[in-house]
């Protein structure tokens, strides 16, 4: 599913040069799945649980937390 | 550019539909990147629209509405189908849509139809829903539909397969908003209301198209995601629980009020615009005004009156002076010929001799000298008579005409020193000339007074006053809503600023998990990026679609040059051009129509999806040499769209001898542009007692 790559320029920006990678792939991972929900229909369960997913496994990302912990 | 989605579509098949009588089989679409206009052309009447509106009810299941839309008796399904069904048949009509991408990979294919049984004799026409017209009551119409979808989850070239028609009417409004139609599927016509302000479909269309609403969807889901983590790890669950519900409650009414506040705004903006104009009316055309108008008339002709007296009097005089002066005049012509003649006998030495012209005449008659002797012999002498009385024939008239100069020199000379009366039968009639004018400035100026009086209606006066009485109460209603909003406003946001803290203040308390810290923190970050994403992208949006839409209007507009800039509303997307003179006139409908095509390719360049274009009567109210601008820029303004138009033969072949211009095809033809044409033609079918029946043939043109 095709996400508006200006919405991904602006995340980048927003996020900035020196995040680590690792955080805008959570913004991409998010974006792509929730434009394929919003064109397809799918279960709340399946939706929901994407969404518990990215904050389980990132929330665990050291580089990530640190960077957002300063930046919050 | 954005990375797109290019939509564009491969065939549609027709059965059935209006003029379309029979399966028109696969029309095919061009889907060739540098040639990628099809052309549906023929003559009014024959189906153009009825093709562009067999798209638009194989996606949404119902015609474009166009301006002047009318409940028709005839509906979808062709009458000769209708009309000649027997008891016991079954009939068809449907309309088969085929979508790719870029890649030629089938995306989509839509089958909607409408069955139609014949269950009875009667023949009593009922308007019928599903058929959008009159059909007879014994025949019964329902509709189905297929879908078949491509699953962006899978890799499979295999398509899903559903008929399910909620299930395809819930999957269609995903991928084809209504609110995007406007953007895809023109009609020619329709082209100004993205002037208009009160659209809300182009309003949510942008939004849609442009995917902002995205982002408001993850942050939601997000948010959603990261209280549950809260509320599942806090030690005081019913203060954290209750917390959250108030903020959830406060941001529900901050949201209602932000909506609120553009829609406010914009009734405050139309109330104050109808007021003014019933102001101006009234202004223009109150009591004081007509009675000021009715003055003028009737000083107008008070002056009209002294003029033509002033006329009058000035004719008269110079009747009078030309009459007393008749003789002098007369005479002067005749005194000035003697004189000349006069002066010329005189320098010729023909003045009167002693013989006269009768005792000449007498000479040659008897032919015999006053001495006596015989004038037969002697030619000589006889010629030199001739000669002599032809002399004395001059002479005499040089005499006479002595005689005139010495009697009139005296008047005539009179007439010569009284040059005055010369002098004032010219100024008699220059004044004349200058009253005659003044005369005709001011009957046209009471005709148009008149006229202007005409217009005034006092119970027309009256209904205008009242109803800006109406407007005045509903502008101060909405004036105060707006006043009201604010204040929620002000106030909701203050109560989040106090809610929130408190709302951290319990979570660092109640949260001991440090991993649950680390989700709601992580939470609290994306939520934070992705609203800052779409407060910042909704304002680009906006300068991205003004500056491109400014650039194709400035290029393509007809008379261009009296606009300065176009200016476009943040919250209702209503396109304005600003004029850069300072005169109060509106934008044509010519420059109306280039608007909305600048318009809707501007919008292009914030979008994700690369739809198809279709546009009936694209050329509709529009100058040869707008068209040919227009063509002209469609392979840049039309860059990786797949473009159909559904033209009139009479737009199309435009007469080059009666405009100097070349025409839409040949132009499009220069710039290598057509992909596809057709041309749709109209031919007898059938007759069926006086009723004759017409079938409409989409053929290839070579």
């Amino acid at each position: 599913m095709v996400v508006n790559e200006k919405i991904l320029q602006k995340v980048k920006e927003l996020i900035g040069d020196s995040a680590p990678p690792e955080l805008y792939e959570v913004f991409e991972q998010i974006l792509e799945q929730q434009a394929k929900y919003d064109q397809m229909e799918k279960e709340p369960e399946t939706v929901k649980k994407f969404y518990q997913g990215i904050l389980e496994i990132n929330s665990k990302n050291e580089k990530i937390m640190n960077y957002v912990e300063k930046n919050v | 550019m954005s990375r797109q989605n290019v939509l564009r579509i491969k065939s549609i098949t027709i059965k059935n539909f209006r003029a379309y009588l029979g399966d028109s089989g696969p029309i095919l679409f061009s889907r060739d990147i540098n040639s990628p206009i099809t052309i549906f052309h023929g003559t009014n009447g024959l189906g153009k629209t009825s093709m562009f509106n067999a798209i638009h009810w194989g996606i949404y299941g119902e015609e474009k509405k166009s301006k002047d839309h009318k409940i028709k008796s005839e509906g979808l399904v062709n009458s000769y189908v209708v009309d000649t069904l027997e008891e016991g048949d079954n009939e068809e009509m449907f309309v088969k849509i085929q979508i790719e991408n870029q890649n030629n990979d089938l995306q989509y294919e839509i089958t909607r139809k409408i069955l139609l049984s014949k269950e009875g004799i009667g023949k009593e026409l009922v308007i019928n829903d599903t058929v959008g017209g009159k059909i007879p009551r014994s025949v019964v119409a329902n509709s189905e539909i297929t879908f078949a979808y491509k699953d962006p989850d899978s890799d499979d070239d295999e398509l899903i397969v559903t008929s399910n028609q909620f299930t395809v009417s819930a999957l269609l409004k995903k991928i084809f908003p209504k609110a995007t139609s406007n953007f895809f599927l023109l009609d020619g016509e329709l082209l100004d209301e993205f002037l208009n302000g009160n659209n809300v479909f182009v309003k949510k269309g942008i939004e849609d198209i442009s995917q902002l609403p995205l982002l408001q969807n993850c942050e939601k889901q997000i948010k959603s995601t990261s209280n549950k983590v809260g509320a599942s790890t806090t030690t005081n669950r019913t203060q954290y629980t209750l917390t959250q519900d108030r903020i959830a409650n406060r941001e529900t009414t901050k949201k209602q009020c932000e909506a609120n506040l553009p829609i406010v705004m914009n009734e405050i903006k139309e109330l104050d615009r109808s007021l003014q104009d019933g102001l101006k009316m009234i202004l223009k055309y109150d009591e004081e005004s007509v009675r000021k108008i009715q003055e003028q008339i009737e000083s107008n002709k008070i002056s009209l009156k002294i003029l033509e007296e002033n006329i009058r009097t000035n004719k008269k005089t110079v009747q009078r002076l030309v009459f007393d002066n008749l003789d002098k005049i007369v005479m002067k012509n005749a005194y000035q010929s003697a004189v000349t003649k006069y002066k010329q006998f005189q320098a010729e030495k023909k003045l009167p001799s002693k013989f006269s012209k009768d005792i000449l005449e007498q000479l040659l008659k008897e032919h015999e000298c006053v001495c006596g002797r015989n004038l037969n012999e002697d030619n000589e002498a006889v010629e030199k008579i001739q000669d002599m009385l032809s002399v004395s024939y001059d002479s005499t008239l040089g005499h006479s005409m002595n005689k005139i100069v010495d009697q009139t020199t005296d008047i005539v000379n009179d007439f010569e020193n009284d040059k005055e009366i010369v002098k004032e039968i010219e100024e008699c009639n220059e004044l004349i000339s200058k009253y005659r004018i003044k005369r005709q400035d001011l009957k046209n100026m009471n005709d148009d007074y008149e006229r202007e009086l005409d217009k005034v209606d006092s119970k027309k006066l009256e209904k205008i006053r009242e109803s800006n009485e109406k407007l005045s109460k509903k502008l101060k209603d909405a004036n105060n809503r707006k006043y009201e909003n604010d204040v929620i406003l002000d106030s909701v946001n203050e109560e989040l600023v106090k809610l929130n803290s408190e709302f951290d203040k319990i979570r660092r308390l109640t949260i001991k998990d440090e991993h649950a810290k680390n989700k709601i923190q992580l939470g609290e970050y994306v939520q934070k990026t992705l609203i800052k994403a779409y407060e910042q992208l909704r304002k680009e949006f906006v300068g991205i679609v003004k500056d491109k839409t400014e650039d194709l209007f400035m290029k393509t507009a007809p008379q261009a040059h009296v606009f300065q800039s176009i200016s476009i509303d943040e919250n209702t997307f209503a396109i304005e051009a600003n004029r850069s003179d300072d005169r109060d006139k509106e934008i044509s409908r010519g420059q109306a129509h280039v608007l909305g095509i600048s318009f809707i390719n501007a919008i292009r360049e914030i979008t994700t999806k690369n739809y198809f274009m279709i546009i009936d009567s694209p050329f509709n109210n529009v100058s040869q040499k707008e068209r040919i601008d227009i063509c002209n820029q469609i392979p840049t303004s039309h860059k990786n769209t797949q473009l159909t138009l559904l033209v009139t033969d009479a737009e199309y072949e435009a007469d080059i001898k009666k405009t100097n211009l070349p025409s839409v095809r040949s132009t499009l033809e220069k710039n290598n542009s057509i992909g596809c044409e057709y041309n749709l033609v109209q031919k007898p079918h059938a007759k069926i007692k006086s009723e004759e029946y017409f079938k409409t043939n989409v053929e290839e043109y070579n």
